[in-house]
């Protein structure tokens, strides 16, 4: 009674098995949603009882918004961030679809080499790297821009999906391509017509994991991009965090208002999940 | 473009030999290329100079001078290195184990189909990856408090006074507390990736299972871990480098104390290069990401060799 | 870094870099190109004639996070030829530092920054200014010594300092009372007692805390004893520089006095695992009595702490290793500003260095942010009670970090001691001198 195949077609049933799963899940759900209810009403405290007021306020207060919102000039930033990650995703959606499908179903030379070496990416530690890559981008005149930042984004961050977009076409069978190429579909073709299409709940993987980590990089966001006016959100409200005073209303708040887009996106790509289930899966 | 086309197909001709399966190579390498020129030309360049870097003795502002080997000799009796290797593997082991079989197991639970409970209560999971680490941070420094953490009075309320624990400060104690804000931290990632990849498997294969009189525990064994061997060959892969690097977690706990308890090759890497008094020493901080490098190439090829084996 | 290292690279390595270089040049063919459409615009950071000169302004010091801005803005309404960019950049090592040394690394440091504790090394390389030459020596008159001597090398001097630093320790004086103490115990030992006494009378109470998670801070504290026990405040400077062995008498009756601390309880049992916002938060609910840390904190404390205890708080000096000992203060100005050497726009990041520093604005940002001032006119003008006495105890300022190589090796040693690997002082000492002496202090 461990799965329950087909359950989520038909109507609710109630059976041990199903309380038990259903117990699991939401302790674990309250688990780990406990530190985002700690951040949303961290932001509503009065700052002298962060630490040691009761875990949900005797005052709401939402002074911490407005005030987050002036420190952090929250609007602009706001915007730079929403431009940089729409591009650095469009980038890194279209390499690591075309690459993941190349490396899980065709054969070409040098395959494993570059795999390697494009993961090899995953493998360096920020720390190592910030300072030859702050060199590299600024001998290509790209430091201090956006365009710079989207770029060693795509650059820096497509490895990582195409070692995931590779899994997900792994696992749609051989026989499909086979059929499509016998067909006469060319090879991209086949990869936008058949394979693609399978692999959504993969993609909407992709977009919300990639989506996370643009959102929240700092450390690139920080060194390569000097000037302030052009940079995205993230390092700014890090800003709000000192080594001896840190404003936890005002942070708090400016990082609520900050994941707002990421939540709903992410609910909106679960949403891919469920259809690309509906549709019958992998009958294509 | 025609021009263009038969420029790449000479080309092709001389480097993808045998016409047999040629357009399958040049389309393999047209949708590879892209990506990784780019890849070359933005991290390649660093990476390489990095690993260059190893080799000499650097401090960002004087000239570097080269020195050979002696970055690599210096990591033989650095007893600092020793511990941070040893903590990296234990973690990663742990880490990795931990991290593949309970999120496959959360999310067939997930699939058991719960409506709009499912959703919700994966978006709830997955909330530690969504949250900076600043916040995540400071609020699991809290818990943790030896005196005033909220574990330990709970503890207390319960009667298991006796379970308290110096949790971040007592170097016996310490790499638990870790794994446990580790494994917290990315178990709803994990969840939605193998949510995400049973979506892919064909539901006619579950409806055969069913109709030979497979029960629901079978149809996991038969169908869904089979078909899931992919999506969990990479998340073996992912949990042995991001453990392989681990950082982000142990720097906003412990920075890698007390006396390097929780040091791991990650944190130690960043100690050299920015927290060390004095001026940093790329050089061997660039030498010791380069043993990161290569321990995290030799698990890309553990996928590979499991990836070639698994199709035999 | 790339053309220095590259030379000297073995010739093995010149193939693969022209290639490099080659790729180099079709992938900033493509850049360009999109770098032409609007939304990718870059705006050049440094302007050219007719624009106003662009001076970066670069600090973690989130201290002055509300005073900084109004101190632009009243600049740049008097100076319309200069515009600052200030970057407040609070992660110090996550992100401030690796911001810094790129830069430097780049040879294009911003034209105002924190130097953290490169401000000689930068100094040295030619990348920071000799603020004596480039400010004159009239500038420097003002500032305490102990603001300035780290930052000195022969007669240059290349950096100023911004915030003074004593320690001592926070407390609340109610406990200490319903404990029976009389005053402020005077020696280490009396502060012994005064624990134990707390913790025995207060159930529950943790009695006097420091920030032991760490060697670096357990450093801010057994420092002063050194100096305590050599009467000199220039012993931990030859330390520093390698000048003396860590074997020293003086090390190793600080040793043993820290020994004794942590052997006869005036510390919480639990400490190595208690970070800064772990002490202050039990001093907030009542539940320790005592912190020592450093003159940064009350403009957080007035902030954080409930309203009850900021009516009782109050701070006492670092105590004496002996009866009628000097109570040496752990003392410096680790936040300081440095120039860029090297920047077009030198000159008037100077002209904003003078007002940043003139009096009146010194003052009152000083003030304002609730700040230890490194100058003694602003000193002067002090009006809260807990800054006021802590920087009356500047005389008494001795170092309480190491700037040196060695800082590393002896903020493991002192960790491991209190943890209690190592519990003998003449081996801790030993075993700092060994790591040390294994140093390059050129």
């Amino acid at each position: 009674m461990f799965y329950e195949a087909g359950s989520h077609r038909g109507k609710f049933y109630i059976t041990p098995t199903r309380v038990a799963a259903f117990a699991i899940l939401l302790v674990l759900s309250l688990v780990g949603v406990y530190p985002f209810i700690w951040m949303v009403l961290t932001s509503l405290r009065e700052r002298n009882t962060i630490f040691n007021g009761p875990f949900i306020p005797t005052n709401f207060v939402f002074d911490a918004y407005p005030q987050a919102w002036q420190q952090t000039k929250f609007g602009a930033h706001f915007q730079n961030t929403i431009v940089i990650a729409l591009f650095s995703l469009a980038g890194i959606l279209f390499f690591s679809t075309a690459a993941g499908y190349a490396f899980a179903k065709l054969k070409f030379p040098f395959k494993r080499t570059i795999y390697v070496m494009l993961l090899s990416t995953m493998a360096m530690p920020a720390a190592s790297l910030i300072i030859p890559l702050y060199l590299q981008v600024k001998s290509l005149g790209l430091l201090n821009s956006q365009s710079g930042l989207i770029l060693v984004y795509v650059a820096s961050m497509s490895p990582f999906s195409i070692f995931l977009m590779r899994s997900f076409f792994e696992v749609v069978p051989d026989e499909l391509i086979e059929a499509a190429r016998i067909d006469g579909s060319s090879e991209w073709g086949t990869f936008f017509r058949v394979a693609l299409p399978l692999v959504k709940p993969g993609v909407a993987t992709v977009v919300i994991l990639q989506l996370l980590s643009i959102w929240n990089e700092f450390l690139y966001a920080t060194v390569l991009v000097q000037d302030v006016a052009q940079k995205p959100l993230q390092p700014v409200i890090f800003n709000l965090v000192g080594q001896f005073n840190t404003n936890w209303p005002s942070l708090t708040a400016a990082l609520t208002m900050a994941i707002i887009p990421v939540v709903l996106v992410y609910i909106n790509m679960q949403k891919q999940f469920v259809a690309g289930l509906t549709q019958g899966a992998l009958k294509g | 473009m025609s021009q263009i086309q038969s420029l790449f197909g000479r080309l092709a001709s001389v480097l993808l030999g045998s016409p047999n399966g040629r357009q399958e190579r040049i389309a393999g390498l047209s949708m590879v290329l892209p990506a990784f020129i780019f890849f070359l030309l933005f991290i390649g360049i660093p990476i390489t100079q990095t690993v260059l870097l190893g080799f000499q003795k650097w401090n960002a502002i004087a000239p570097a001078e080269w020195v050979g080997i002696d970055n690599y000799v210096h990591m033989l009796d650095d007893n600092v290195f020793a511990r941070a290797l040893f903590v990296t593997f234990i973690l990663t082991a742990a880490l990795t184990i931990i991290l593949t079989v309970v999120p496959q197991i959360i999310a067939v639970l997930f699939n058991m189909g719960w409506g709009a409970f499912g959703t919700i209560g994966r978006t709830m999971m997955f909330m530690p990856s969504v949250i900076s680490w600043v916040v995540t941070g400071a609020l699991w420094r809290l818990i943790l408090d030896p005196n005033l953490g909220s574990l330990n009075r709970l503890l207390q309320g319960i009667g298991l006074a006796a379970l308290q624990q110096n949790w971040l400060g007592d170097r016996n104690v310490v790499l638990w507390s870790i794994s446990a804000v580790a494994i917290w931290q990315q178990f709803g990632l994990y969840v939605i990736i193998f949510f995400a990849g049973i979506q892919t498997i064909d539901g006619d294969l579950y409806e055969a299972a069913a109709i030979d009189g497979a029960n629901g525990f079978q149809r996991y064994l038969n169908v869904t871990v089979p078909m899931l061997r992919p999506v969990t060959l990479m998340v073996v892969t992912l949990n042995l480098l991001n453990g392989i690097k681990l950082f982000d977690v142990i720097y906003v706990m412990t920075q890698g104390g007390p006396v390097n308890a929780s040091q791991t090759l990650g944190t130690y890497v960043y100690r050299v290069a920015f927290a060390n008094p004095g001026l940093p020493d790329f050089g061997y901080g660039s030498a010791l990401s380069t043993i990161i490098l290569i321990l995290c190439i030799l698990a890309l090829f553990f996928q590979i060799w499991m990836t070639r084996r698994a199709k035999y | 870094m790339s053309s220095k290292s590259k030379s000297k690279r073995p010739g093995k390595n010149q193939l693969s870099r022209r290639d490099f270089l080659r790729l180099g040049v079709g992938g900033a063919a493509a850049v360009a190109a999109s770098a032409a459409s609007p939304v990718f615009s870059a705006p050049m950071l440094r302007q050219g004639n007719g624009n106003p000169a662009v001076v970066r302004f670069w600090s973690w010091y989130t201290d002055q996070e509300d005073q900084f801005p109004k101190v632009v803005a009243d600049f740049e309404a008097l100076n319309p030829n200069i515009k600052v960019d200030l970057q407040i950049i609070a992660e110090v090592e996550g992100a401030y530092l690796p911001a810094l040394l790129a830069a430097a690394a780049a040879n294009d440091l911003p034209e105002i920054y924190a130097p953290h504790v490169y401000s000689v090394e930068f100094g040295k390389q030619g990348l920071g200014a000799n603020l004596i030459e480039a400010l004159g020596a009239d500038f420097m008159e003002d500032f305490f010594p102990s603001a300035s001597s780290m930052f000195i090398v022969g007669d240059a001097q290349y950096a100023v300092g911004w915030m003074a630093q004593t320690m001592g320790f926070y407390y609340d004086p109610a406990f200490f009372e319903q404990a029976g103490i009389d005053g402020e115990p005077e020696t280490w030992d009396d502060m012994i007692v005064a624990s134990n006494q707390i913790k025995e009378r207060i159930p529950g109470n943790l009695g006097m805390m420091q920030e032991a998670n760490n060697g670096f801070s357990v450093n801010d504290l057994w420092f002063p004893m050194i100096t305590g026990f050599s009467d000199d405040p220039d012993t931990l400077k030859r330390l520093d520089e390698g000048q003396e062995d860590w074997t020293t008498q003086p090390v190793v009756d600080a040793l043993t006095l820290y020994r004794k601390t942590l052997d006869e309880g005036l510390w919480p049992a639990t400490q190595t695992g208690m970070s800064q916002v772990d002490c202050l938060n039990a001093l907030y609910v009542g539940q320790g009595a005592a912190f020592y840390s450093g003159s940064w904190n009350p403009g957080r404390i007035y902030k954080d702490a409930p309203p009850e205890l900021l009516e009782r708080l109050r701070v006492m000096k670092t105590p004496a290793v002996v009866e009628g000992g000097r109570h040496w203060t752990g003392n410096s100005a680790g936040a300081a500003f440095s120039v860029a050497n090297n920047s077009a726009n030198k000159e008037a990041a100077l002209e904003f260095m003078r007002y940043l520093y003139s009096p009146e604005v010194y003052s009152w940002v000083m003030s304002d942010s609730v700040s230890l001032p490194a100058t003694r006119s602003a000193a002067e003008e002090v009006t809260d009670p807990i800054i006021k006495t802590m920087a009356s105890w500047l005389p008494d300022g001795c170092r309480h970090w190491l700037t040196g190589p060695a800082g590393q090796i002896v903020a493991d040693t002192i960790m491991s001691f209190t943890v209690g690997d190592i519990t003998d002082p003449v081996e801790a000492a030993q075993i700092m001198h060994e790591g040390a002496s294994e140093l390059d202090y050129s």
